[in-house]
C-alpha cells in the first residue's frame, strides 16, 4: 500500500518528475497510478475546497474527478494541470446544477464571530467560510486565479497555462479579484455594524 | 512609462512572499499605497489560511476504487486493433496519411500512363518520368529509360495521328531527343551492353520511321516541313545505330557527332 501521508508531502513535484509519473501511469504501472491518484487528489481537493459549502462535498467531488482522470488518462494530451482542473470545474458545474445550490449570499449564513468593522485585513480573521462566501462574488476566472495563486501556490505562468490566458491577463484578474473581495468584505462588515 | 497598478500589485505580492513587510514596500509607491495596502493584506490573509489537506481515508478509498475498476476491467486477450490504435494514435495517423498519399499518388500516376499531350493528367505522367529518371543513377539504366520514353512519345504520336489531331512539334522533337540521348549513353557502356541497347534502339528507330511516313500521308494537323526534317533526323539516327552495331565502327570514326546531327530538331 502506498504511504499516503508521505506522498501528500510530494504534492509539489517538478514538471520532469510529473511527466515521468504520467508516462509510467499511462503504461498501467500500478504504483505510478496510485501516486498519481494522491497527487491529483491533493490538487483538486484544494481547488474545490473553497467552492463548495462543506468539506465533505469537496471530498466527494474530488473522488469523482480522480476516478475520471485515471479512467481517461491514456487519452490525455497537453497541459496535465489544465486538464484536471477542467474536469474539476465541469464536475463542480454538475454539482451545483443537480443540487440546485444557489450562489446567494445571506448574512444569516455568516457566523457572527467572523464579522468585524475593521478594514485592516491583517487583523481580520479569515476563515474558510468567509473566503468561500467572498469567492462566490467573483467571476469564475477571478475565482480560479485566487485559488490557484494563494491557495495552491502556482506561479503566474502556470496559472496562465491552466486558465488559458496570458500572464498579463492573470495579473489583471488577480487585481480585480482582490479588489472585488475587499469591497465585498467591506460592505458586509459595514452592514454588520448597522 | 507609468507602471500599471496590476503590475505593481503582482510585483509586491512576489516580494511579500519572500518575507518583505507590506509597509516597507508601499513606501516606493505612495500614490498607490492606500489602494494597494488592503489588497496586499487581504492576499496575505488568504495565503496564511491552512492548506486544505485531504483526509487520508478518503484518498485511500479512491485508490481502492481505482484498483477495483482496474481489476474488473476486461482482461487483455491477445492483440487488439482498437487498443493498438489508442496507444499509438500519432504513429497510426502518420502511417495512415502516408499510405493515403502513396495510394493517391500511385493511382494518379497509373491513370496518367495512358494520357496524351493536352490531357489533364499528362503533366503527371511527365513528372513521374522526371522522378524516375532522377532516381536512376547508372548510365545503362538511363539509356534504357531514354528508349522507354522514346517509345512512349512514339505511341503518343501514333494516337494523335490516328485521331487526326493537332501534333505538337515539341512532342516530335522529344521523341527524337530521347532516342539521341539513348545513343549518347552508349559511349559510356561496355561493348556487350552497348550492342544490346543498340538492338532496342534499332527497333525504336524503325517504329519511328514508319510512324513518320504515316504522318506524312495523314490528314493530321502538323507542319509538313517539320515531318520532313524529323524523317531526315530519323535516317541519320538509323545510320548511327548501324555504326554502333558494327564492330569496326565501335570507335565512332565513321559516325557523325550526334550533337551536330540533332541541332535542327532541338528547337
Amino acid at each position: 500500500m502506498t504511504q499516503i501521508s508521505s506522498l501528500l508531502l510530494k504534492r509539489d513535484i517538478d514538471q520532469d518528475d510529473l511527466d515521468a509519473l504520467l508516462r509510467q501511469a499511462k503504461r498501467d504501472d500500478e504504483a505510478a497510478i496510485e501516486e498519481l491518484c494522491v497527487y491529483v487528489y491533493a490538487h483538486v481537493y484544494a481547488f474545490l475546497y473553497y467552492r463548495v459549502p462543506h468539506p465533505e462535498d469537496a471530498e466527494d467531488l474530488t473522488s469523482e474527478v480522480v476516478l475520471r482522470v485515471i479512467k481517461a488518462l491514456k487519452q490525455q494530451r497537453g497541459n496535465f494541470h489544465a486538464w484536471i482542473y477542467r474536469i474539476a470545474r465541469n464536475r463542480l458545474i454538475d454539482f451545483y446544477r443537480h443540487r440546485a445550490v444557489r450562489y446567494e449570499v445571506s448574512m444569516d449564513d455568516v457566523p457572527s464571530k467572523e464579522l468585524s468593522s475593521s478594514d485592516d485585513f491583517s487583523r481580520q480573521i479569515m476563515t474558510r467560510e468567509r473566503l468561500r462566501k467572498g469567492l462566490e462574488q467573483l467571476t469564475d476566472d477571478q475565482r480560479n486565479v485566487i485559488i490557484l495563486k494563494f491557495i495552491e501556490g502556482y506561479a503566474n505562468q502556470e496559472i496562465a497555462d491552466i486558465v488559458g490566458k496570458s500572464v498579463g491577463a492573470v495579473k489583471v484578474l488577480q487585481f480585480r479579484a482582490l479588489r472585488a473581495l475587499r469591497e465585498y468584505f467591506n460592505r458586509r462588515d459595514y452592514e454588520a455594524e448597522d | 512609462m507609468k507602471q500599471k497598478i496590476e503590475e505593481i500589485l503582482d510585483q509586491l505580492l512576489d516580494e511579500i512572499s519572500q518575507g518583505r513587510a507590506v509597509e516597507d514596500l508601499l513606501h516606493a509607491y505612495p500614490e498607490y499605497a492606500d489602494e494597494l495596502r488592503p489588497l496586499l493584506q487581504l492576499a496575505q490573509s488568504i495565503s496564511v489560511l491552512p492548506k486544505p489537506e485531504p483526509d487520508n481515508d478518503a484518498v485511500r478509498s479512491v485508490i481502492d476504487e481505482v484498483r477495483r475498476s482496474a481489476a474488473t476491467a476486461h482482461p487483455r486477450k491477445g492483440f487488439s486493433l482498437r487498443r493498438f490504435v489508442a496507444a499509438h494514435s500519432v504513429l497510426v495517423r502518420a502511417v495512415a496519411i502516408t499510405a493515403l498519399v502513396l495510394l493517391i499518388s500511385l493511382t494518379t500516376v497509373s491513370l496518367s500512363a495512358r494520357s496524351l499531350p493536352g490531357d489533364l493528367l499528362y503533366p503527371v505522367k511527365k513528372l513521374s518520368e522526371g522522378v524516375e529518371y532522377f532516381l536512376t543513377l547508372d548510365t545503362e539504366g538511363r539509356a534504357r529509360l531514354h528508349i522507354r520514353f522514346a517509345d512512349r512519345r512514339t505511341y503518343e504520336l501514333s494516337c494523335l495521328i490516328q485521331k487526326n489531331a493537332r501534333i505538337d512539334q515539341d512532342l516530335l522533337a522529344e521523341m527524337l531527343n530521347q532516342t539521341k540521348s539513348a545513343i549518347d549513353c552508349t559511349d559510356f557502356l561496355d561493348d556487350e551492353t552497348a550492342a544490346e541497347i543498340a538492338d532496342h534502339l534499332e527497333a525504336c528507330n524503325h517504329q519511328q520511321m514508319e510512324l513518320l511516313e504515316d504522318a506524312r500521308q495523314s490528314d493530321c494537323d502538323i507542319d509538313t516541313r517539320a515531318i520532313e526534317e524529323a524523317i531526315k533526323t530519323c535516317v541519320e539516327q538509323h545510320h548511327c545505330i548501324e555504326c554502333l552495331k558494327s564492330a569496326e565502327s565501335a570507335a565512332g570514326d565513321n559516325c557523325p557527332s550526334t550533337d551536330a546531327r540533332y541541332d535542327h530538331i532541338s528547337q
